[in-house]
C-alpha cells in the first residue's frame, strides 16, 4: 500500500488543524453537529456489526454442535486414546479454566461444575496426560473437596470399570496439602505408586495475591538482612512459585466463549498455549480433543 | 482474499486511490473517536520473518516491512487519541537468535526511532514520547546510550507548551514479563529496607508500580498479537491476566497488518463495550441460544446411535478397561521442548 510523502504531509496538515481545534476550548455548533453525525455513523456501523456478529454466533454454535456430535467419547477410554494416538505430541501439563454457570442453565450450578471437572479428569487420564490443573475463580471446587473426590471417583469408574480404577491425587496449593484417591489418604501403597493423574486446584488467590504474599515473606527476610534485593532473580521466584503453585502448564484450555483469563496466575501463563472455541460455553470432549490437536501442531521456539 | 488485496493495491497506487485513502483514514478515525477508544494498546509484532519467507525476501527486509507497518499503526493510534501504545520490540529470549539478526534488529529499531523523533519533515515527531521499557543492564552499553539519547530528545520534543499531551510509545526492549516481575519484587524489597514502605502495605498495586513502566500508565485495554500464535511469550503476563484486558490473536503476519484491520478490531471492542454497558446485556444472546435451530435437534436425535458403546457396555459383562493395556500415548512434550 504505497503512500507518498506529499500525502503524509497533507494529512499531517489536516491533523494540525484538528489539533488546533482541539486546543480551542469552546466547541462550535458546527463541531457538535459534526460529532453527532459521526456518532450516528458509528452507531450504524455497530448495528451492521451486530448483524455480522449474529451470523457469526449462529455459525459458531452450529459448528460446535456438529463437533460435539462428531467427537463423542461415549464413556470409552479406548476411543479417547485412539483419537490421541494420531497426534505427534501431547502436552505434559494441561490446565483448564472452568466457570460456575447459573443454576438455570443446562449443566450449570455447583453439580454441573463438579461434573465438568470430573469428566475433564477422566479424559486427561484416558489421553495419557499426567498433570491437570483446574482453575476456577472463586475456588468452589477446593472448598468442596469431598464432593469432588467422590465425583471424580465415580466418573473414573464409569469410564474404566470398577476393577481397574485409575489412581489420582488432588493438590490444593493454598492449603499446601495433597489428597489421594477417594479416601486413600492413609494408604501408603496408594500414595507411593505412580499416580495416573495429579490434579491441582487453583483459584484467584493463587494468582497475583500469592505473588504479593511471596513478596511480603521475602520483605520480612530482607528486613532481617537474610536476603538482599540483588538475590531476587527470575530463577528464585520461579522456584518459589513452582513450589507454591506448580509448574507452568503447556496448554490452557478455556471453556469460555472468549479468551478471558479471569486472573489466572500470571507467572504461569508465560509460554502456555491458549485454546478456546469462540461462543462455546460447555465443557465437552470435542473442545478438549481439539485443543490437544492444536497443541500437537504448534511450533516450540523460545525466543527464536 | 487475493482479489481483495489486488483491488486495494491498485486503488492505493492510483492518485484517486491515494486521495480517498487519506480521506477515508481521517473520516474513519473521526467516526471511531466518537465511541469507546481504549487508553492503552499493546502489540506483539510477530511474523516478520515468516512474511519475508513467503514473499521470498531477506529476513532484514521482513523486519523493514514490519517497521513500516508499525509506523502506520502508531500514526493511527495518535489520530485516534490513544495515549499509550506498547510494543514488544525485543525479548530477552531473542538473544538466542543469530548475532547478525540481533544486530540488524537493533539497527532497524534505532533507525526507526530516530526517524520518529528527528526527521523535521515528519511532524508526528512532536507528538510522540518514546520510553524504553526493559532490563537496561542487559542492553549493550553503546546501544543503551543511543536509546537514552532518543528517549531524552523525544521527551524534549513532545513536552512543549503548545502541543497537546503526547502519545507515549513504550518500546519493550530487552524485556520479558517475568524479568519485570522479579525486578519489581527486588525494588519493593529495597523500599522496605530503606523504610519507605512497611511490609503490610505491599499489595499488587505496589508491585505493578515498581514495573519498568511509568506508574501512571493505565492498564492495558487491548493486546494484539499477529501471526496466529495463541500465547503471550512472556509479554505483559501480569497486565493482561484479568477480564478487563482483551487479547486478540490475529491470523496474519505483522507486515500485513494495516489500519483497516485495526479499525475492525476497535469497532468490535467498542461494540462489545456498548453491549456491556447496556444493563442487561445477555438477554438478546440468551434468547437466541435457548432457541436452538430445530434442525440441529432433529439431526442430533438422528445421530443418537453415536452412543452405541453405552449400549454395548451394559450388555457386555467384561468391559473393564486396564489403562496399561491401552496403546501408549504420543510423546509428552512441554512448551519448553522438554521430553520425558
Amino acid at each position: 500500500m504505497g503512500i507518498s510523502k506529499e500525502d503524509v504531509l497533507k494529512r499531517i496538515d489536516q491533523k494540525h488543524r484538528t489539533v488546533k481545534q482541539r486546543g480551542d476550548e469552546e466547541k462550535t455548533t458546527f463541531d457538535k453537529i459534526l460529532f453527532f453525525i459521526f456518532h450516528l455513523v458509528l452507531l450504524t456501523l455497530y448495528s451492521v456489526y451486530s448483524a455480522v456478529r449474529l451470523i457469526q454466533f449462529l455459525t459458531n454454535k452450529v459448528r460446535i454442535k456438529f463437533l460435539n456430535l462428531a467427537y463423542n467419547p461415549s464413556k470409552t477410554p479406548q476411543i479417547i486414546r485412539d483419537d490421541v494416538v494420531k497426534l505427534n505430541k501431547i502436552p505434559k501439563r494441561i490446565s483448564a479454566i472452568l466457570t460456575l454457570k447459573s443454576e438455570e442453565e443446562e449443566g450449570g450450578g455447583f453439580y454441573g461444575l463438579l461434573n465438568d471437572a470430573s469428566e475433564l479428569t477422566t479424559w486427561t487420564v484416558a489421553a495419557g496426560i499426567p498433570t491437570l490443573s483446574i482453575y476456577e475463580y472463586d475456588g468452589i471446587l477446593k472448598n468442596n473437596l469431598d464432593d469432588l473426590r467422590i465425583s471424580i471417583f465415580k466418573k473414573l469408574t464409569d469410564y474404566f470399570g470398577s476393577s481397574s480404577i485409575p489412581t489420582f491425587s488432588i493438590r490444593v496449593p493454598r492449603l499446601n496439602k495433597t489428597f489421594y484417591g477417594v479416601n486413600s489418604d492413609q494408604d501408603d501403597t496408594y500414595k507411593t505408586q505412580d499416580l495416573h493423574v495429579e490434579i491441582t486446584l487453583l483459584s484467584f488467590e493463587d494468582g497475583k495475591p500469592t505473588i504479593v504474599e511471596l513478596t511480603k515473606t521475602m520483605a520480612e527476610l530482607a528486613s532481617k538482612k537474610e536476603i538482599s534485593p540483588r538475590d531476587i532473580t527470575i530463577k528464585l521466584i520461579d522456584t518459589e512459585l513452582v513450589q507454591l503453585i506448580g509448574n507452568e502448564p503447556d496448554l490452557i484450555i478455556l471453556f469460555s466463549p472468549t479468551l478471558d483469563l479471569q486472573g489466572y496466575p500470571p507467572w504461569h501463563i508465560r509460554l502456555s498455549e491458549f485454546y478456546w472455541e469462540p461462543d462455546n460455553t460447555d465443557v465437552t470432549y470435542a473442545i478438549f480433543l481439539r485443543s490437544l490437536q492444536k497443541y500437537s501442531t504448534c511450533k516450540i521456539n523460545v525466543g527464536k | 482474499m487475493g482479489l481483495y488485496n489486488l483491488a486495494i493495491n491498485t486503488l492505493s497506487n492510483s492518485k484517486i486511490g491515494q486521495y480517498l485513502y487519506g480521506k477515508s483514514n481521517i473520516l474513519i478515525t473521526n467516526i471511531l473517536k466518537t465511541g469507546y477508544i481504549p487508553q492503552h494498546v499493546a502489540f506483539i509484532m510477530d511474523g516478520n520473518r515468516r512474511f519475508a519467507k513467503t514473499q521470498n525476501l531477506k529476513v532484514s527486509q521482513g523486519h523493514e516491512a514490519g517497521s513500516k507497518s508499525l509506523l502506520k499503526i502508531i500514526e493511527t493510534c495518535y489520530d485516534l487519541e490513544i495515549k499509550h501504545v506498547t510494543i514488544y520490540a525485543f525479548s530477552i529470549e531473542n538473544f538466542n537468535r543469530s548475532e547478525d539478526e540481533v544486530e540488524n534488529i537493533f539497527k532497524i529499531l534505532l533507525e526507526k526511532l530516530s526517524f520518529l523523533i528527528e526527521n523535521q519533515d515528519y511532524e508526528y515527531s512532536k507528538f510522540i514520547q518514546i520510553k524504553i521499557i526493559g532490563n537496561k543492564s542487559l542492553i549493550p552499553i553503546e546501544t543503551l546510550t543511543k536509546f537514552e539519547l532518543i528517549e531524552k530528545k523525544s521527551f524534549e520534543n513532545s513536552n512543549t507548551d503548545n502541543n497537546p499531551p503526547p502519545l507515549v510509545l513504550n518500546v519493550c526492549f530487552v524485556y520479558t514479563s517475568r524479568d519485570e516481575i522479579s525486578h519489581s519484587i527486588g525494588e519493593t524489597l529495597q523500599d522496605v529496607i530503606d523504610q519507605n514502605l512497611s511490609i503490610d502495605q505491599i499489595n499488587s498495586q505496589i508491585i505493578s508500580n515498581n514495573f519498568y513502566f511509568d506508574p501512571n500508565t493505565p492498564s492495558v485495554d487491548l493486546l494484539i498479537r499477529t501471526s496466529g500464535h495463541t500465547r503471550l511469550s512472556d509479554f505483559l503476563i501480569w497486565q493482561v491476566n484479568e477480564s478487563n484486558s482483551k487479547i486478540e490473536f490475529l491470523n496474519m503476519y505483522w507486515p500485513d497488518f494495516n489500519q483497516f484491520d485495526y479499525y475492525k478490531l476497535l469497532l468490535k471492542l467498542g461494540f462489545n463495550k456498548l453491549i456491556q454497558d447496556i444493563k442487561n446485556p445477555k438477554s438478546i444472546w440468551e434468547l437466541i441460544s435457548n432457541k436452538q435451530p430445530k434442525l440441529i435437534e432433529i439431526f442430533e436425535h438422528f445421530l443418537k446411535f453415536n452412543n452405541y458403546n453405552d449400549f454395548e457396555k451394559i450388555n457386555n459383562q467384561d468391559w473393564n478397561v486396564d489403562l496399561k493395556k491401552l496403546q501408549p500415548p504420543p510423546p509428552l512434550v512441554s512448551i519448553l521442548g522438554e521430553k520425558s
